[in-house]
């Protein structure tokens, strides 16, 4: 999805060194981040690890207290709405007047946009987001889902480059989350750029081709989901006597041995270097019964770089083969 | 879907839109009604309990000699508080209210600058203090042309000015009361952006005149009085004298600019630099 760098090395969302701090406490504590082009990026972290303060510094609702956040080269605290032009978004629920109808909250900020005539393109999004029904319905009388909704429809409104959904399918139902990843889709294949926060990891996996994994204000990983994937694989080896396997891993060189459960070891290492172990074993005449990668899931990756060394060994030795 | 340019908005434009929002409010109909509510009374009462069948005492008789003393009386009247209170509803709420309901975050990431956004909201509430006022006084001179004429008035020096030349002053002074009173209002925002508390900041801008009135009943503080805010409501009176007293007319314009300036300068800079982190 993310393909090279359509905007000519200007990348949609620049972080450096972007720190917040309210008092004593650090929210967000030198985050580096870049949201390429194209991409479809999962902003992932636990509660209070500073997701929700970093977008809204990205947005310009909050000045950084040391670092910047550049949206397609521009400063959104310094620049103002003028470096918010590209993008569109929300960060937490979305909100609107309650006493106003849906289509009337989509044309003030219609207005707020400075779009002339958007009758039709209101329309059009309150189609697309399924609430043509509610048009003329005040938003207070909205469930929660439907104001997801209309806060995908007034993101949309901008006709963003760079579109910021904080977990846009809270409150959605089945068919609505279904909804809500086609349509993530849909506009990742227009070119839109989408940074996406979630709990929702099987979300985020399905629809995110980067992520950060943001863990108490600092980033523990960023990069292509298959990095991280790649970077979070081990292999699983069963042997006749894996108490000497397991001294033998040791003398191999690129091999480490990361953990160990239900009769099997856990190893870390590059192809080659397990290659090198099943030979040394095999001289040694410990047969192999079992030999087999394990690829962790994006829940136990995300676990791994959010609880600390305690996830890493969980990681380790989890999962089954 | 055609692709829209979005673009930075005409000041008017949001203007336009925060006067819509406030078509909607309960507080804004509750504040047109408290300004409207006293002069109509006023005059429903009189004409019942002060008919011709009552008799009349020398205030009964100026009241009633002409229809046009009767927004001046009003405005006597209401300029002690009750303005002050509905000017607070509204400047008290404009910014808070969008805290509390978490509709700045979403209009501070759309197009309009934040300075845009302060503008069309102070804007506003300086019109619904004018429009309250200007109500009012309209209520008030129509109800009370309606009951006793369009005469001749008496000032308060006790010379006479003619009805058409009454109705300009009675203008004027409205004018000359709405200067302190949209110092209140600037107070007001400045209260609403910073407390992000809608009910605290309508409180504390009603608390200020009440705590001013106690100050000038404080003794050995004499000196202070021609400086607080709640004194300049009555300079308008220097209009109702012949010839006109422009002493405390002209020391108002200043004290006003006093209170109101760097309240307006100072909830503006807040405005523009400020996290907007709840909702």
């Amino acid at each position: 999805m993310a393909g090279g760098d359509p905007l000519g090395g200007v990348q949609p969302l620049e972080a450096r060194g972007l720190t917040k701090r309210y008092g004593t406490l650090t929210a967000v504590d030198h985050l580096d981040l870049v949201v390429p082009g194209g991409s479809v990026f999962g902003f992932l972290g636990p509660n209070g690890a500073g997701k929700t303060t970093s977008l809204r510094m990205f947005l310009g609702l909050i000045r950084p207290t040391a670092g910047e956040v550049r949206l397609f080269g521009r400063d959104p605290w310094r620049e103002g709405a003028a470096a918010l032009a590209p993008v569109g978004g929300f960060v937490e629920t979305p909100r609107f007047y309650p006493y106003l109808t849906a289509e009337d909250n989509l044309t003030l900020f219609a207005a707020l946009d400075g779009i002339a005539k958007p009758k039709r393109l209101i329309g059009e999004l309150l189609e697309l987001v399924e609430l043509s029904h509610a048009a003329s319905q005040k938003v207070g009388t909205f469930s929660h889902g439907m104001g997801q909704r209309l806060g995908i429809a007034a993101a949309l409104l901008r006709q963003p480059k760079l579109l910021v959904l904080d977990e846009p399918t809270t409150g959605l139902d089945p068919a609505g989350i279904r909804d809500m990843r086609l349509l993530i889709g849909r506009l990742s294949e227009q070119g839109i750029t989408v940074l996406l926060s979630s709990h929702q990891l099987a979300e985020v996996q399905e629809v995110c081709s980067h992520v950060a994994i943001i863990r108490a204000g600092k980033v523990a990983f960023s990069g292509p989901l298959e990095e991280l994937r790649a970077a979070g694989r081990s292999w699983r080896l069963r042997t006749a006597d894996n108490a000497r396997a397991q001294r033998l891993a040791a003398l191999v060189a690129g091999v480490r041995v990361v953990g160990g459960a239900e009769g099997e070891l856990a190893l870390a290492g590059e192809e080659e270097a397990v290659g090198a172990l099943t030979v040394e074993l095999g001289k040694a005449g410990i047969p192999i019964y079992r030999l087999s990668t394990h690829a962790p899931t994006l829940e136990e990756l995300f676990f791994a770089f959010t609880d600390g060394d305690h996830g890493r060994q969980e990681l380790a030795v989890g999962g089954g083969g | 879907m055609e692709r829209t340019a979005v673009r930075r908005p005409r000041l008017a434009t949001v203007l336009r839109w925060e006067l819509h929002k406030l078509r909607f409010q309960r507080r804004t109909y509750l504040g047109l009604a408290l300004s409207v509510l006293p002069p109509a009374i006023f005059v429903v009462f009189w004409n019942l309990h002060h008919g011709p069948r009552h008799p009349e005492n020398v205030f009964a008789r100026e009241i009633t000699a002409t229809g046009l003393a009767t927004p001046v009386l009003m405005l006597l009247f209401e300029s002690v508080l009750l303005f002050p209170i509905i000017g607070s509803l509204v400047a008290g709420d404009v910014f808070a209210n969008e805290d509390a309901n978490g509709t700045l975050k979403m209009i501070l990431t759309r197009s309009a600058e934040r300075g845009q956004i302060f503008l069309a909201k102070a804007l506003t509430a300086a019109l619904y203090a004018l429009l309250a006022l200007a109500l009012a006084t309209t209520v008030a001179t129509a109800a009370g042309v309606a009951s006793w004429g369009f005469r001749r008035v008496i000032t308060l020096s006790g010379t006479v000015v003619p009805a058409p030349k009454a109705l300009l002053l009675i203008v004027a002074a409205n004018f000359f009361y709405y200067l302190p009173l949209l110092s209140l209002v600037c107070i007001g925002l400045l209260l609403s952006a910073l407390t992000r508390n809608s009910a605290a900041a309508v409180l504390a801008t009603v608390a200020i005149p009440i705590v001013l009135y106690i100050v000038a009943q404080i003794p050995g503080l004499e000196g202070v009085h021609p400086y607080l805010l709640t004194e300049q409501f009555q300079a308008w009176q220097g209009l109702m004298r012949t010839p006109t007293d422009w002493g405390p007319i002209l020391h108002s314009l200043w004290v006003c600019a006093l209170y109101g300036l760097p309240a307006l300068a100072v909830g503006y800079l807040h405005f523009l630099r400020r996290d907007v982190a709840g909702g």
